[in-house]
């Protein structure tokens, strides 16, 4: 039996039981999602290497029952986050910098571009201030997902999201501002 | 900064830490063939680790008195037996809840939801079915162990002894019920602390707005 459970490709169904090579295809294709939640959940590339292998666990768990009501991309980002956010953590006092802090687009003396990406460096530090579930918020806003898709991920309504992200908004200024950066 | 003019520049630089740390179809079967070390995972593995021990005592209860005969002693052993079964199913209780939540596809609110109400409801149970169990146990064993007449409670015959007894029952049951009440918000107070937290800015806001 074959099932469309993604706008961009169909997995096999073999008596109600999806393979595993397809579900290792499908992973592999849509890491950069998982990797990007671990990025913004975890502290140290060893944190991150766990979050990873939970979240592909979780994702295997509930990969025969997912039916393709949502995109594939939506599925992933839902599970990513949920396992992310009820994870337990160990508590970190003071977080170390994550990869993403240390990388740059390399542009070389485009002085315009790089003044961009050191605020977005400082930017970044101070999303990784916000809750859990505001940094959610951000990185589903950052990777242009409408407010209908990120309402449906977070349980919440479409109209809360953009309220939220407002609120956001204002509490990354103050953030920054207490980092003396202007926004 | 503000967010807006930064989505192009957080997909390319997410695009290559993502490549950095790609990892390949055999690192993904690895990932697969490990075992979860997510919170349900784990309570889970326990449970079923205290089930089978727990199902070897009872099993042991059973046969000892169609190994060994003496009335005194089947009695013995078949209320240990009846006690062991009272703590098979305090664990079945538990082991029901936690494998009600199986999966986390749901949306982050249900999620969290479930999982908080799940974890209440274990640690509710694991913690009234110790406040059953110890004081149960104690009495059972002062009866069977008057039953057998043993040297320790020979003279536990007056009333006074019997109420100071039931003194020392009280005060050890209560220490050990403390315990389980200190080591049960220790493994997941703070936890469920922390997941009803994020539950409740979830709620707020969606009241607020």
């Amino acid at each position: 039996m074959e099932v469309a459970n993604t706008n961009f490709q169909k997995f096999t169904i073999v008596e109600g039981f999806t393979s595993e090579s397809d579900f290792v295809r499908l992973v592999n294709r849509h890491q950069g999602i998982i990797h990007k939640v671990c990025g913004m959940y975890c502290h140290d590339k060893d944190d991150k290497k766990d979050l990873f292998q939970e979240v592909v666990l979780q994702l295997w768990k509930s990969f025969a029952s997912f039916r393709g009501e949502s995109k594939v991309t939506t599925w992933i980002y839902r599970v990513a986050l949920n396992t992310a956010i009820s994870a337990f953590r160990k508590e970190v006092k003071k977080p170390e910098q994550t990869d993403i802090l240390t990388m740059s687009i390399q542009v070389p003396e485009d002085t315009e571009f790089q003044e961009k990406n050191d605020q977005f460096q400082l930017l970044y530090q101070a999303i990784r201030q916000l809750s859990e579930i505001d940094r959610a918020l951000v990185m589903l806003y950052l990777d242009d997902l409408p407010y209908e898709d990120i309402a449906e991920m977070m349980g919440i309504t479409a109209n809360n999201a953009r309220v939220r992200m407002n609120r956001i908004r204002e509490k990354l200024r103050q953030i920054m501002g207490r980092m003396h950066i202007n926004t | 900064m503000e967010l807006d003019n930064i989505k192009e520049l957080w997909k390319q630089l997410n695009q290559q830490q993502a490549q950095k740390d790609a990892y390949n179809d055999e690192a993904i079967y690895k990932f697969l063939a490990g075992e979860s070390r997510g919170v349900i995972a784990v309570i889970r593995k326990n449970l079923r680790l205290e089930m089978v021990l727990t199902a070897i005592i009872m099993l042991s209860f059973v046969v000892l008195p169609f190994i060994y005969e003496g009335e005194l002693l089947q009695t013995i052993l078949g209320v240990w037996a009846l006690l062991s079964g009272v703590y098979m199913f305090f664990y079945l209780q538990k082991y029901k809840i936690i494998q009600a939540f199986d999966s986390q596809d749901k949306n982050l609110k249900n999620n969290l939801q479930t999982l908080v109400t799940k974890l209440e409801k274990y640690t509710s149970i694991y913690f009234w079915s110790n406040v059953v169990l110890i004081p149960l146990v104690h009495i059972t064993n002062f009866i069977l162990l008057r039953l057998l007449n043993l040297a320790v409670f020979h003279n536990l015959q007056s009333n006074r002894d019997i109420f100071f007894y039931l003194i020392y029952v009280v005060v050890v049951s209560a220490v050990m019920i403390y315990f389980f009440y200190w080591y049960i918000q220790r493994m997941y107070g703070k936890y469920i602390e922390k997941l009803r937290g994020y539950l409740n800015d979830l709620e707020t806001n969606e009241a607020e707005s």
